[in-house]
């Protein structure tokens, strides 16, 4: 009797497993053979080949989308350009964690034919450099790109990729709240603590954070110390290469101090708070403000579609000039492996139309940089409106070597943990001499 | 001189169709195993980065840069740590628990099951969960009750968040050695225990004597494994705290996939994976060999 409990028991285990392994690898499985067959075959036999041919010419091209959170709006447009150009078919790719998916599928020569990159970063320049994307300066489309974005995206002069929209990092506020509360859109970083100095005396969480995201936290300490120093990568290389050191220069210090100082204005337990967590607080409007990027407006708004929520620029905590931390958002690269060029770029000339790009600027949220759009959503009108009049800088982590941002992680989170200003300086310093000493 | 000549043939014929049965699965674990290995060993050696045509041999740069890395060392003292107190607990706690499952207890299937299930769920799955309740559920708790400390997560201090890992960890990982020491404890003989008894030995004595020495080799098993899933622990860590806070639970695993994907390190990932898999094999050997010589069959 207790034998067989156990090989029961056993043999449920090992179906289990079993069940366990089978469970990925069906997403990519969705064939082009839209019953191709069934309806028609008892009838006639004659017209199988017909069909047969005209799926034979059919040109599939592969769109991998990094972009998760704009699927939806990238099926309506595949479906759109479908139907006007009969005979390309586009399979749309969309994986959790898609850059490291990527970095396994081009490590096997296994490329999609389109893709969504990040044209100012380090990796995918590193792929224009070897040949890996198709070099598509000569074509006209390209025009509508805004002159300042298409030449940050170049490589060495040529255009390797096609831009659509920017995104901006700033505050975004929680407009009700900020008015019952008699305050004013703060402008200066002295006046952001007043309104947070205000909001708490009410009983509001001024800020949500989200510490225990590391990467959304290193994020915000890259952009902050953006606005402190626009050119911030210049000073960082002068630590790497040993010519000075943090406690020399000022400004991880005053980020440190900024850091702090806006985490008194904030949840119980910093540390314990995800960003969704955070979004979580925005959405209820238990909090007033948060640190963020365009990307998540659209998310907040869809937890709570009620919200009247706005963007506004992180001010300087040492009180001078706030450029906004701006990049390049959603850009589309034809790689080199692709077979089918003329219809890959034929997607493309798509995607630059003034009617897809007013398409897509209305839907996705972040501020477009194709000159045909009228730009329409409320929430980002400040910003957009300060990207197009060149008060925005590059956001520094594009300049910085892939892990250098990574490795700031666990020292931003001890210095939240800690308050300790100087360990944090000396761990700064220690990560900028490993990932700048050696750098050309 | 015919006959053993013929025996020869006839134990060669016989070793030819072993051989042959053999193949397939020599060849699959070749393709599968060994080849990848001896691809990661070599690539190494190199300064490969995952996507780059042109590959250079480092000769022994990636080790050097690996062994002189504190974030390193810092991720096999917690790897260590971890895995220590996961055995310790495992095969005390499962090897307990199967001992009262397999007493004259009421509901001894029902309990049976149950103590199977958490077995059946993905670490994954458990790690979003648990991390639900300790970030949220339970500071919420706090507040409710006004118990301030219970309001700070468990998950935020890095003196505590390697062991609200390590509960989740447990609590996964006793189903499976439980059943398998259940099934060892099939295997002491009835009557071994019925002399013991008659000859005035206390149940602790049976058990020191008897039931110990029988279940050495189910003993070996769960050790080895336990071991290795606490050594290679990645998919709890990854839900739960992504290595924070400031960095106290990256494991080994954790730091070999940031440098391997996110910093696209591919040669130090791999320089890294290949001494986490020796330190693995080192410490399974001296195991097995000490265990060896405690089995009684």
């Amino acid at each position: 009797m207790k034998k067989r409990v156990l090989s029961l028991a056993t043999a449920a285990l090992m179906a289990c497993s079993l069940l366990a392994g089978c469970g990925g690898g069906e997403t990519a499985a969705t064939t082009t053979a839209p019953a191709a067959g069934g309806t028609e075959a008892p009838a006639a036999g004659t017209e199988a080949p017909a069909v047969e041919e005209a799926s034979g010419e059919e040109v599939v091209l592969e769109l991998y989308l990094q972009k998760t959170n704009v699927v939806d709006i990238f099926k309506e447009m595949i479906a759109d350009f479908e139907s006007k150009n009969p005979g390309i078919k586009i399979e749309l790719t969309s994986v959790p964690d898609p850059e490291t998916a990527l970095v396994t599928r081009i490590a096997s020569n296994d490329y999609p034919d389109i893709v969504t990159i990040w044209p100012a970063e380090k990796f995918y320049r590193d792929l224009m450099r070897d040949g890996a994307l198709m070099d598509i300066s000569d074509q006209a489309f390209l025009d509508v790109v805004a002159p300042g974005t298409r030449e940050i995206a170049q490589y060495d002069g040529k255009d390797y990729s096609l831009s659509m929209t920017m995104s901006a990092y700033g505050i975004i506020v929680n407009n009700r709240l900020l008015k019952e509360n008699g305050i004013e859109k703060p402008q200066t970083w002295d006046e952001l603590i007043a309104a947070a100095e205000t909001l708490k005396a009410n009983g509001i969480q001024p800020f949500a954070f989200y510490d225990k995201s590391t990467e959304q936290l290193g994020q915000m300490a890259e952009r902050l110390i953006g606005v402190i120093n626009n050119d911030i990568t210049s000073q960082i290389t002068k630590v790497g290469k040993g010519e000075s050191d943090w406690s020399t220069e000022a400004e991880v210090r005053q980020l440190a101090e900024a850091m702090l100082q806006v985490r008194k204005y904030g949840q119980v337990d910093t540390l314990g708070a995800g960003y969704e967590d955070a979004f979580n607080d925005m959405a209820t409007e238990k909090a007033a403000m948060i640190f963020y990027g365009s990307w998540g407006i659209q998310t907040i708004l869809n937890l709570n579609p009620e919200l009247d929520i706005e963007m506004i620029a992180v001010p300087n905590p040492t009180g001078g000039d706030a450029k906004v931390a701006a990049s390049i958002d959603t850009a589309l690269s034809i790689t080199e492996a692709c077979e089918n060029k003329e219809a890959a770029l034929k997607f493309l000339e798509y995607m630059a139309s003034a009617e897809t790009a007013q398409f897509y600027a209305d839907n996705e949220q972040n501020p477009p940089v194709i000159e045909t759009v009228k730009y329409n959503r409320p929430q980002l009108q400040a910003m957009a409106d300060k990207l197009n009049s060149g008060d925005a800088f590059f956001t520094p982590s594009v300049y910085w070597p892939a892990g250098f941002r990574k490795s700031w992680e666990a020292p931003l989170q001890q210095l939240i943990l800690s308050g300790d200003i100087d360990t944090f300086i000396k761990d700064t310093d220690a990560i900028c001499v490993e990932y700048f000493a050696n750098l050309e | 001189m015919n006959q053993p000549r013929k025996r020869m043939t006839f134990y060669r014929k016989q070793s030819i169709i072993f051989t042959l049965f053999a193949i397939p699965q020599t060849i699959l674990y070749v393709m599968f195993f060994i080849a990848p290995i001896i691809g990661g060993i070599v690539y190494s050696f190199t300064d490969y980065n995952g996507i780059s045509k042109e590959i250079y041999f480092v000769g022994l740069n990636n080790y050097k840069t690996v062994f002189s890395n504190s974030r390193f060392i810092k991720t096999v003292i917690f790897n260590f740590k971890y895995s220590a107190l996961l055995v310790i607990c495992i095969v005390s706690l499962s090897l307990l628990l199967a001992i009262i499952l397999n007493s004259k207890i009421k509901g001894k299937t029902f309990f049976r099951s149950m103590f199977f299930f958490p077995a059946v769920l993905p670490l994954l799955t458990m790690g979003l969960v648990f991390n639900s309740i300790i970030t949220k559920g339970i500071p919420q708790l706090g507040a409710t009750l006004g118990i301030e400390s219970w309001q700070i997560s468990l998950l935020s201090r890095p003196n505590t968040a390697m062991y609200a890992i390590l509960f989740v960890a447990i609590w996964q990982g006793l189903a499976i050695p439980t059943v398998l020491f259940l099934a060892g404890l099939q295997t002491v003989p009835e009557e071994l225990m019925e002399s013991a008894s008659l000859d005035g030995a206390t149940s602790w004595q049976k058990f020191r004597f008897i039931t110990l020495p029988f279940l050495v080799p189910t003993l070996t098993m769960v050790f080895v494994l336990t071991l290795k899933q606490g050594l290679m622990v990645f998919d709890l860590i990854m839900s739960m705290t992504q290595g924070g806070p400031a960095g106290a639970t990256e494991s080994m695993a954790m730091l070999i996939y940031n440098h391997g994907f996110v910093e696209r390190r591919l040669s130090v990932a791999m320089a890294e994976a290949l001494i986490l898999a020796i330190l693995v094999c080192i410490v399974s050997f001296i195991q097995i060999v000490w265990s060896n010589k405690k089995r009684i069959y």
